[in-house]
């Protein structure tokens, strides 16, 4: 479960690749969101210091499950530093870089390149739902905490099977 | 697609055929060039996975004329994107076939 303090810290995250250990250093989210653009499953690659990096292409080509380490360390650690779940992080990253909400948020004064993922995100969450109802509200949440084919299982609902307690949840 | 599946690309002038590159192969290049390795990593990787589609004799001929300088290398990673397009093709053509041929049972 991604952590409250998440989209606050500027340090390194500890990965681990074929049973080797990285430390990604801090980068702000203007690099996050370059990195996301290119490939979500290989963002903690993209993300580490070069000679890392090439370490990381040597595990892929040596270790057919260091691929699948790398996805998963990649997304563990975009949902870890933004807060939130990593299909809602790469959402809200997405969502920045297009021209009208990119506008928005440099005429606000935020800058991808003195923020941290988490915060670039809880910046980007804020724009969508300023000036938005209730019902407006519960439906951007809902849409946006809905896990990509293949991750159902991952989606966390609170453990409620009370549709109403669902839907209340989404609002917290 | 059978194990007797090839591909027949030119290389500067040159047929060679080439085995379809297995699954996990290709999206192993993919996730090397897309993370942004150093252009050596992504040259291994090609090297990899098209030395074993290529088999040994061929890869010999293509290597011989890479370090010639006959064949640069970014057209290695070319290559590569060729076989993977006629490889993502292949489905496609064996459903027209399939699909043909019941047709043609048909009438």
């Amino acid at each position: 479960m991604p952590s409250e303090y998440g989209p606050l810290r500027r340090g390194p995250v500890a990965i681990t690749v074929a049973g080797t250990r990285f430390l990604i250093p801090y980068r702000p989210a203007a690099v996050w969101a370059e990195a996301l653009g290119h490939h979500l499953g290989s963002l903690a690659a993209a993300l580490a210091d070069p000679e890392d990096r090439d370490e990381m292409a040597e595990l892929l080509m040596e270790n057919p499950y260091a691929r699948a380490d790398l996805e998963r360390e990649s997304l563990r650690i975009l949902g870890e530093a933004a807060g939130r779940n990593w299909w809602e992080a790469g959402r809200l990253v997405n969502t920045s870089t297009g021209s009208e909400v990119l506008g928005r948020m440099v005429l606000a004064g935020v800058d991808p390149w003195a923020r941290t993922v988490g915060e670039w995100c809880a910046a980007v969450y804020a724009l969508c739902v300023k000036g938005q109802d209730e019902k407006g509200r519960v439906k951007f949440d809902f849409t946006l905490s809905i896990p990509p084919p293949g991750y159902e299982d991952a989606w966390d609902d609170g453990g409620s099977s009370d549709p109403a307690a669902f839907l209340a949840s989404l609002k917290g | 697609m059978g194990d007797d599946t090839y591909y027949t690309v030119q290389v500067k002038g040159t047929a060679y055929k080439f085995k379809p590159i297995p699954q996990d192969d290709l999206a192993m290049v993919l996730t090397v060039a897309n993370m942004g390795a150093s252009q050596v990593k992504i040259l291994k990787a090609l090297n990899k996975v098209i030395g074993d589609s290529a088999g040994a004799e061929q890869w010999d001929q293509i290597t011989d004329r890479l370090i010639a300088g006959e064949i640069k290398p970014a057209e290695l990673y070319d290559l590569f994107r060729n076989i993977m397009k006629r490889q993502n093709e292949e489905p496609t053509k064996a459903t027209a076939r399939k699909r043909a041929a019941k047709t043609a049972s048909a009438q």
